[in-house]
């Protein structure tokens, strides 16, 4: 078995380069901290423990975003959560300093999409994942994949007329 | 514009405030090493069950318990737990697949559930891994993808070889100093997806490792419920393919690169011929009202699954439609039910709900090892997003 150092070594390394990103997408994803801060410590708990079978047949990120959005998806799955109403959980939430001045337009529209848009978006263009990755990650076709992405920029171009005419 | 771009501008801004944070990475530093650590209790629990195995068959008394690779599975999941009195050994000869560099890989189905709706099979795969040093030909350098994210080498495996390690360790101290230096893995390993010998594929639903003290790989995968053509059969006998892959790695002292060769098909394969076992699968139905339609609601079950059907005389589960802007429409099915058992535990529903018309809904549940006594049913209506729901159906309760 490798040795536990060097695996708790990878884990720090993990921690310090996807810790953010993955934090960001499961609470776009879920829409509340406290259920994101879960997801994210679990996703590294069972990448931790699956290390080992990490064939390395895709990159360290698209590896970990996909452990995150199924982690996210258990969650969803979870009784009560379906019960909560999160519409109040973004505007609790404060944007930091260096971007108080931020147009937050865009990432509300984003967050404000239907689950499956919402995926696509968030593993493609906000993980960067390409569209066989995020339809593994999805267990969905890449036409489907394809297919969400387009409808979700439908969407978003027509939420965001104004957003854009203002460009 | 809406691109890669700009969603990731406007998340990271929008979301500024969710930041690293060191007390978030010692929590997960500790809940990683604490499920560590029980994981090691369990893999000695494991352990225990093998010299047990040992020591009964030693004096003779093998026969009184289940000693198999499904024993060790069952330490780990409770529904697995639930049936182990339920599985048999079902060993054939083991595949043998012979390499240069690896020699001779063993694999084999050892134990398996089958109760008719559902399969769940445990095997090993011995011997499946080992790494040399390697430099690459003009030719296979030119086949190579360079890597620039800076995370490489990251193919570590639960259970490498030293020689894998040091390889690792010298790739790494080579790429700090700058200077040339590659190494290549050979692994076997199970194709995800069962057969039945008559060509009927058996995709996994779920599955579960252990890692053997030499590197050998046991696993179970469960194939709940089976698909149609493969269910109710006296015998089931399956077979995977072998599978068997090549990573290269190499540093040229400026630049990484790294390229794999996998061969899938005619490697070698596994077999198991699984005889039915007597569990039970029960159906239980009932009658109720939704949105003013009559409503026949039937969940056939096992001990690992539960699949329920709910059918209405009117188009209540009629989807709603979204056109996509090329043409054709996708539909979404915003019906879910929540089901429990005489005790008031919840069935959990699996990753998809499916629809075959307007007035049909489908969805399967994960089991919970036993069988019910009767079952309680709520219909709502939540639809994709994270909305409550906005209508619940009255409580319907079925009964065998």
């Amino acid at each position: 078995m490798k040795e536990k150092s060097e695996r708790a070594a990878w884990l720090e390394q993990a921690m310090a380069r996807h810790e953010e990103s993955l934090l960001r997408m499961c609470f776009a994803y879920l829409g509340d901290a406290a259920l994101a801060e879960d997801a994210v410590q679990e996703t590294f708990v069972k990448a931790y423990r699956a290390l080992p079978d990490f064939r390395g047949e895709a990159q360290e990120k698209t590896w970990l975003t996909r452990i995150a959005i199924n982690t996210c998806k258990d969650v969803r799955r979870g009784a009560w959560f379906r019960h909560v109403d999160r519409r109040a959980a973004v505007d609790a939430l404060e944007i930091s300093a260096p971007c108080a001045e931020y147009d937050d337009t865009l990432a509300r529209a984003v967050m404000g999409l239907k689950r499956k848009y919402r995926e696509a978006v968030l593993l493609c263009y906000y993980q960067g994942l390409n569209g066989q990755e995020a339809a593994e990650a999805l267990g969905v076709t890449r036409a489907a994949v394809h297919n969400r992405l387009q409808k979700a920029r439908a969407i978003l171009r027509k939420e965001l007329e104004a957003w854009y005419d203002g460009e | 514009m809406v691109n890669k771009e700009s969603v990731q501008r406007a998340l990271d801004a929008r979301l500024s405030a969710l930041s690293a944070s060191p007390q978030r990475r010692a929590r997960i530093r500790a809940a990683a090493f604490a499920k560590e650590e029980t994981e090691t209790r369990r893999k000695f629990a494991a352990g225990l069950i093998f010299a047990l195995a040992a020591l009964l068959a030693l004096t003779g008394a093998a026969l009184a318990v289940k000693t198999n690779l499904f024993a060790c599975f069952a330490v780990r999941d409770a529904r697995y737990e639930a049936v182990l009195d339920q599985t048999a050994d079902v060993t054939e000869a083991p595949a043998i697949v012979r390499d240069e560099r690896l020699g001779e890989t063993r694999a084999y189905v050892d134990s398996a559930y089958y109760d008719g709706r559902s399969l769940t099979l445990t095997f090993a795969l011995e011997n499946r891994r080992s790494a040399e040093e390697w430099e690459p030909a003009p030719e296979e350098k030119a086949r190579m993808e360079e890597n620039t994210d800076g995370n490489f080498p990251l193919f570590a495996d639960e259970a490498p070889a030293a020689e894998e390690i040091r390889l690792e360790e010298a790739y790494l101290k080579a790429r700090e100093e700058g200077k040339p230096f590659g190494y290549r893995t050979d692994s076997v390993w199970v194709h995800d997806t069962f057969y039945t010998d008559d060509g009927v594929e058996l995709p996994p639903y779920s599955g579960d490792t252990i890692i053997g003290d030499n590197g050998e790989i046991y696993e179970v995968r469960e194939f709940t419920p089976l698909p149609e053509a493969a269910a109710g059969r006296d015998i089931l006998s399956v077979y995977a393919e072998l599978g068997r892959s090549t990573v290269y790695y190499y540093f040229d002292g400026v630049k990484e690169y790294w390229m794999v060769d996998v061969q899938r098909e005619n490697v070698g394969r596994i077999t198991a011929t699984v005889p039915r076992n007597g569990a039970e699968t029960l159906e239980f139905s009932g009658t109720g009202t939704l949105c003013g339609a009559e409503c026949t609601v039937t969940a056939k079950v096992s001990a690992m699954d539960l699949y329920l059907t709910v059918a209405a005389d009117a188009d209540v589960f009629s989807g709603v439609r979204h056109p996509i802007p090329d043409g054709g429409e996708w539909i979404e099915q915003p019906w879910m039910a929540a089901v429990y058992d005489e005790t008031g535990r919840e069935y959990m529903p699996r990753e998809s709900a499916g629809f075959s018309d307007e007035r049909t809904l489908e969805i399967p549940y994960d089991g919970t090892g036993q069988l019910p006594q009767r079952l309680t049913v709520r219909l709502y209506r939540s639809g994709m997003d994270d909305a409550a729901p906005t209508h619940w159906s009255e409580t319907l309760e079925l009964t065998r």
